[in-house]
């Protein structure tokens, strides 16, 4: 008797490949702002009513001041959060890239060509560099949480450059070597391919956005 | 007494869509609890371990001693590599239902002849002045 079970760790054709595919950006800064937002909101609430409850008034000893001074951190820690909450906020405005590669699957050692514009004005970003990244990530637990480590293994320059005519928009014929890894994921074990961007924008939070490719394993001969 | 099991290969490092051709022997194993092989890929690593058991054949002996050969197609992937954080391997393992398995043998899937390295791209040069990348 034999059984034989279906593998989904990698991708594979599911559709013909037909059309460019325009790649959606996986960074998360609306959520990410809406759950720093709330984060925010309830330390400080929680915070300030402490806070309150123990403003020194007059007439009162040092086991007052003392219970205010205890105070301290966790207020440092709620001004922090409401830093951080206001750079991730300003971030959401940032210029945000649109890229298209040539074809829906990737295959190590093919050639495909990537290109990218910025649809609203990138007049403020002041250089911008464009990497391809292949990524381990690896999940282990660690008492009772989950950590999860990163390894850059491949890294290849797809732009660099300071001139707004360059990065503005444009096109790049890229190969990935013949013998990399695909992509590859389970829950706890991840091979993933990216392409980022960064940009630096002066007296603003940096552009930074990345984007998932999918690198198939090369086809077998039939 | 516990059975002698024996696992023979022809290729250690094989292709994708290629046949692999198992060839388990025996001695001493008990008709009553047949002997199973089967076929699994599995990480090794930092990370918690992910595996795959992707075929499963009873041997269903008759006597004893004996030997049966078992073929399986090679699926397109994961291939094999060694990577920093995550290795992928395949193995053929042998052993009864209720048992863990008695005798295993590692193999490799690929194209060249061993794994994949992913740590042979240098990735120093692009590097440096690009502030989102923490370095492991």
């Amino acid at each position: 008797m034999t059984s034989s079970r279906i593998d989904s760790s990698y991708p594979v054709e599911e559709v013909a490949d037909l059309e460019p595919l325009i790649l959606k950006s996986s960074s998360a800064l609306g959520c990410g702002f809406s759950i720093l937002l709330l984060i925010s909101v309830v330390w400080n609430g929680f915070v300030a009513f402490a806070a309150f409850q123990m403003i020194p008034k007059q007439n009162v000893g040092w086991g007052n001041w003392a219970s205010f001074l205890f105070l301290v951190p966790f207020l440092l820690v709620g001004l922090a959060l409401i830093l951080g909450t206001i750079y991730v906020g300003l971030s959401i405005f940032n210029p945000r890239p649109i890229l298209v590669c040539s074809q829906q699957y990737l295959y190590p050692g093919e050639e495909f060509e990537l290109s990218w514009m910025f649809p609203k004005s990138s007049g403020r970003i002041s250089s911008l560099a464009i990497y391809i990244e292949g990524n381990e990530q690896a999940s282990y637990r660690q008492g009772t949480t989950t950590r999860t480590e990163t390894h850059v293994f491949y890294r290849e320059a797809v732009l660099e450059s300071s001139r707004r005519e360059e990065f503005e928009r444009g096109e790049k014929l890229i190969r990935l070597p013949s013998n990399v890894m695909h992509t590859f994921e389970t829950s706890n074990n991840k091979i993933v391919w990216h392409v980022r961007f960064h940009g630096q924008i002066p007296w603003w939070p940096d552009l930074s956005d990345s984007f998932t490719l999918q690198v198939l394993p090369p086809k077998v001969d039939s | 007494m516990s059975p002698i099991i024996n696992i023979e290969m022809r290729q250690r490092m094989v292709r994708p869509g290629e046949r692999l051709e198992v060839v388990v022997s025996w001695s001493h194993a008990s008709i009553s609890s047949p002997l199973e092989l089967s076929v699994h890929w599995f990480t090794t690593g930092k990370g918690s371990t992910s595996e795959c058991e992707l075929m499963r054949e009873s041997c269903e002996q008759q006597f004893e001693s004996g030997s049966k050969t078992f073929q399986f197609v090679v699926p397109r992937g994961p291939l094999s590599c060694e990577g920093r954080l995550i290795s992928i391997r395949w193995e053929v393992r042998v052993g009864t239902k209720r048992n863990a398995p008695l005798r295993a043998e590692l193999f490799d899937v690929g194209y060249g002849d061993r794994p994949i390295e992913l740590s042979r791209f240098s990735v120093a040069q692009a590097a440096g002045g690009v502030p989102w990348i923490r370095q492991v």
